[in-house]
């Protein structure tokens, strides 16, 4: 299953690769100046309206399940601002570039005896841009902006016990950390390069201005995201498999269901036999880059 | 010039796909198996069980230097060998304790000199550690939560419910 997933991934990624080699061969350049290049860049993100819906589900319905004994519910996970850096090449119009991000974000429920439901959600996505940008005049630069994202996406669901002590195990129901297995997104928006510094025909730094619409094709192409749940990656890759036992001892957890009222129901958990958390992140991210270009040149 | 450049964006293009696309939980695994292989002192052993509706301490027990546990690697291809899984050995008192002592209630594992050996399987968060084991009637398992505390030292914990009871086992471990 796992050599399956790297082959596709490759698959997938060297067409892109070759695409972005090769498609600038037969580009007619002569209207603007051709160059080429190479790229490093960091840049603050900011997150807007970002909805992961599976999880507002097992949000709520957590809530649901725990109001009788909640006495702050299980909140939001509101992104924030964070970091970005990265590195790219290009070539005439064609801007390539792979970026990674680091992004946490964490709430948590509070119980009546003063236990806490801790959640944490880790977005780390790498993502390699494929953008194309034309000179609008004097030295600012307008595009497309075309991405393919890895999220990269784990959930920490953790109990803290009044007593001090902080469990990921299995005393408590929904407790595991689940990883996104598709995380697969593509992204895509505009962007604008404003030239900062200038000597001659070469760039050296500029300010890039991007806004992209993250997993925009998750319901274009009807993906059912429920068909590869996040699942947790000690369990599911444990030798022992999938044995339960003779001794009223659980089963392994593979899956955290998004209904919570299936806390409780071992086949949730096992065999995904209704719907447990899934899904990519969808939202739009703004961001500030600026990019230095160690390596410029001029082709025409 | 033209066509180097080309050749130059698809190595580069190709090194980050290599980059993006490894399996990164599988490599988190070996790396914290890597990290675990070897003999543990079992510096502390500490049991607490309280009273979930009162929050009392019905029982604590605090035992120092109780034995080691020595995780050992699996045995590779050759499923017919005892060591094909990883193996957790438990030497001296640890291996009567918990989480060891209820694979022993339930006789799950091997019986080896002064101890107990179980199986393991390793979190790639470094967050949790798995302990299995075979019996006549199926597998059981028991998941701890690992705190790394710094390169050679890390504690584990057990949590146990029982009706309106909690009992916490915590391990701390070094090398």
């Amino acid at each position: 299953m796992f050599h399956q997933k790297i082959n596709a991934s490759r698959y997938i990624y060297c067409c892109i690769a070759l695409w972005a080699a090769f498609i600038p061969r037969s580009a007619k350049a002569q209207d603007w100046p051709v160059t080429t290049g190479l790229s490093l860049q960091v840049g603050a993100n900011m997150y807007t309206s970002y909805n992961h819906a599976s999880y507002e589900n097992f949000r709520n319905s957590y809530n649901a399940v725990n109001a009788y004994r909640e006495t702050s519910p299980l909140g939001t996970l509101a992104p924030t601002k964070n970091i970005s850096y990265g590195a790219g090449a290009h070539i005439g119009p064609f801007y390539l570039s792979a970026m990674f991000h680091n992004l946490d974000m964490s709430t948590s429920a509070t119980f009546k005896n003063g236990d806490k439901r801790l959640i944490n959600m880790r977005y780390r996505p790498i993502d390699m841009n494929m953008d194309l940008l034309f000179p609008l005049g004097g030295r600012v630069k307008l595009g497309m902006a075309l991405g393919a994202e890895r999220q990269r996406l784990t959930v920490i669901s953790g109990y803290q016990y009044t007593y001090g002590i902080t469990s990921y195990a299995d005393d408590k129901p929904l407790n595991g950390i689940y990883r996104l297995q598709m995380d697969y997104a593509i992204n895509w928006g505009l962007r604008t390069d404003i030239v900062l510094i200038k000597i001659k025909d070469r760039e050296i730094l500029t300010l890039s201005l991007r806004a992209e619409k993250v997993g925009a094709m998750e319901k274009m192409m009807g993906l059912d995201r429920y068909a590869n749940p996040m699942h947790d990656p000690m369990t599911y890759n444990a030798t022992m498999g999938p044995v339960s036992s003779g001794y009223g001892i659980k089963f392994l957890h593979y899956y955290l269901p998004e209904d919570a009222h299936n806390a409780n129901n071992d086949e949730v958990y096992f065999n995904n036999l209704q719907h447990n958390v899934a899904g990519i992140f969808r939202g739009w991210r703004f961001s500030a880059n600026i990019i230095a270009f160690p390596l410029f040149k001029r082709l025409n | 010039m033209k066509r180097k450049l080309h050749h130059l964006i698809g190595i580069f293009a190709l090194a980050l796909i290599f980059f993006a696309c490894k399996k990164e939980e599988i490599r988190g695994i070996e790396k914290e198996e890597k990290r675990l292989m070897g003999t543990w002192q079992v510096n502390t052993y500490k049991s607490v069980t309280i009273d979930t509706l009162s929050q009392q301490v019905l029982q604590s027990t605090s035992l120092t230097d109780v034995g080691t546990i020595e995780f050992i690697p699996g045995g590779g291809d050759d499923a017919s060998t005892e060591n094909f899984f990883k193996r957790a050995n438990f030497h001296g008192t640890i291996a009567t304790l918990q989480p060891c002592g209820y694979f022993r209630s339930v006789s799950a594992g091997d019986p080896i000199n002064d101890g107990w050996s179980i199986f393991w399987d390793a979190d790639p968060e470094s967050k949790r550690l798995l302990f299995w084991a075979v019996t006549g009637g199926g597998g059981v398992h028991q998941i701890t939560t690992l705190e790394v505390i710094s390169a050679g030292k890390q504690k584990l914990t057990l949590v146990t419910p029982y009706a309106n009871q909690l009992n916490f086992v915590t391990i701390e471990m070094s090398k």
